[in-house]
């Protein structure tokens, strides 16, 4: 999935603005941090090719005074059908790009007490994460109910897959760290105590 | 003041002359009003952590706050005898299996009121959970979440400040598990009650309010940190400075 195609769909949606469409990305997808560098190209890139234009003012007209100047996108023809086909289209496997594994696999011995700390907060991050996408939608049961729109029930599910996906990080995250800490002690008990273990003080960056 | 304070709290199994790390300098704190859920796989030390919460078991070191006193370590050695103010929602059954469900709910509060009350009581709490066209049917006619509902109303009758829930979701569907949780987190918001549950799954910790993991004797916590925060690196996990 490409930014370009995330801010089509959020368009399609309801028309926005640049920053109301980075603040909407970021709530419902996470780990892109899709910052206005990512987002801004992509509206420009859209419009030059037809599939958004801009408009004045937000669909009900009735927040145009708190947003003068700021240029509106809403979806052309064209545009619901290019969203349309790539929806249709085939997907590919995403690939890890968690640079959090490439560390491990490439970590000498001495590095491993940083990335057991690194495990921490990495899992720390994705529980933050999970409350964050337990607080965005409500219970499943709700979504049963006969007038509920196929978006809502879509972006619930997006949720959940994405909570599955984090367990499946934490349990990994879990296991490499106690894979680490074995590993620290084997080497404790080769080489003598590990070189430097983690300090209180914040590391420079 | 914290209802429930586990403070550094170890505990290790031995087997033969292995030791097993199941709790490492483990701190969490409920307050009334939330449901925290605690992941973890399979043997991560969630009953260990709830069993210490209860009472039940001492841990190695470490201390277990409730209610502004330290919780006499291992002081109720059986689950019938756990502090008043704690309710347990394990997977037991009735200890006869012949009985109704509204006797089994019932029983815990027998030795405080009378049976008439105890009766009436009963029946709020199984009404409570939505289970109340069970009070005459018996264990074996139920559906496990069945089972789970009248097990959570056995818990509330005796009206705990706090809810210890060892794996309420396990061997439920989907949408089981959203009723047991919704429950949960209902009791939660509504009864002003801290409801402390393990989760075998993640995707159930949603309906919670804060989530935590368990896993290699570590329990995580999620950092609640202002976007944009640069993480103080590296972080001592308990806490000093």
């Amino acid at each position: 999935m490409s930014v370009k195609h995330a801010v089509l769909g959020l368009v399609i949606e309801r028309p926005g603005y640049g920053y109301e469409l980075i603040q909407r990305l970021e709530q419902r997808i996470e780990g892109w941090r899709p910052s206005e560098t990512a987002v801004y190209p992509a509206l420009r890139s859209l419009r030059a090719e037809g599939m958004i234009r801009a408009r004045e003012a937000s669909a009900d007209g009735a927040v145009v005074s708190a947003h003068r100047g700021v240029v509106w996108y809403e979806a052309t023809e064209m545009g619901h059908d290019e969203f349309r086909a790539w929806v249709r289209a085939p997907t590919d496997l995403a690939p890890q790009r968690d640079p959090f594994w490439l560390k491990v696999a490439f970590a000498s011995p001495e590095d491993l007490p940083w990335l057991v700390e690194l495990a921490r907060e990495l899992e720390s991050a994705c529980l933050e994460r999970m409350t964050e996408l337990g607080e965005q939608g409500g219970p499943v049961e709700d979504l049963r109910r006969q007038d509920v729109e196929w978006r809502e029930i879509g972006q619930a599910w997006l949720r959940r897959t994405e909570a599955a996906q984090l367990a499946v990080r934490i349990e990994a995250v879990q296991q490499i760290r106690a894979a680490m800490k074995r590993a620290i002690q084997r080497h404790e008990g080769r080489l003598g105590p590990v070189p430097a273990a983690p300090s209180s003080e914040p590391e420079p960056r | 003041m914290t209802l429930l304070a586990l403070e550094r709290v170890s505990k290790s199994h031995w087997r033969g002359r292995h030791e097993i790390v199941v709790l490492d300098a483990v701190s969490l704190e409920v307050e009334p009003g939330e449901l925290v859920a605690i992941f973890g796989q399979r043997a991560a030390g969630k009953t260990t952590l709830l069993r210490i919460a209860a009472g039940i078991e001492a841990p190695d070191s470490g201390r277990v706050r409730f209610e502004g006193r330290e919780l006499g370590s291992g002081r109720f050695r059986r689950l019938t005898g756990i502090h008043p103010h704690i309710g347990w929602v394990g997977r037991q059954g009735p200890f006869a299996s012949g009985m109704r469900m509204l006797d089994h709910v019932a029983l815990p509060l027998l030795r405080v009121v009378a049976a008439e009350e105890a009766e009436r009581r009963a029946t709020r709490a199984l009404k409570r959970v939505g289970a109340g066209d069970l009070a005459s049917a018996r264990w074996h006619e139920l559906s496990d979440a069945e089972r789970t509902l009248v097990t959570i109303a056995h818990a509330l009758v005796r009206d705990p400040a706090l809810l210890l829930a060892d794996d309420p979701t396990s061997g439920l569907g989907i949408e089981e598990r959203e009723t047991v949780l919704g429950l949960l987190r209902a009791i939660a918001e509504e009864q002003h009650m801290a409801v402390l549950a393990t989760v075998p799954e993640v995707p159930d910790a949603l309906r919670s309010h804060r989530v935590m993991s368990l896993g290699d004797g570590e329990l995580i916590q999620a950092a609640r940190r202002a976007s944009g925060e640069v993480i103080a690196f590296p972080q001592r996990r308990d806490g000093r400075a």
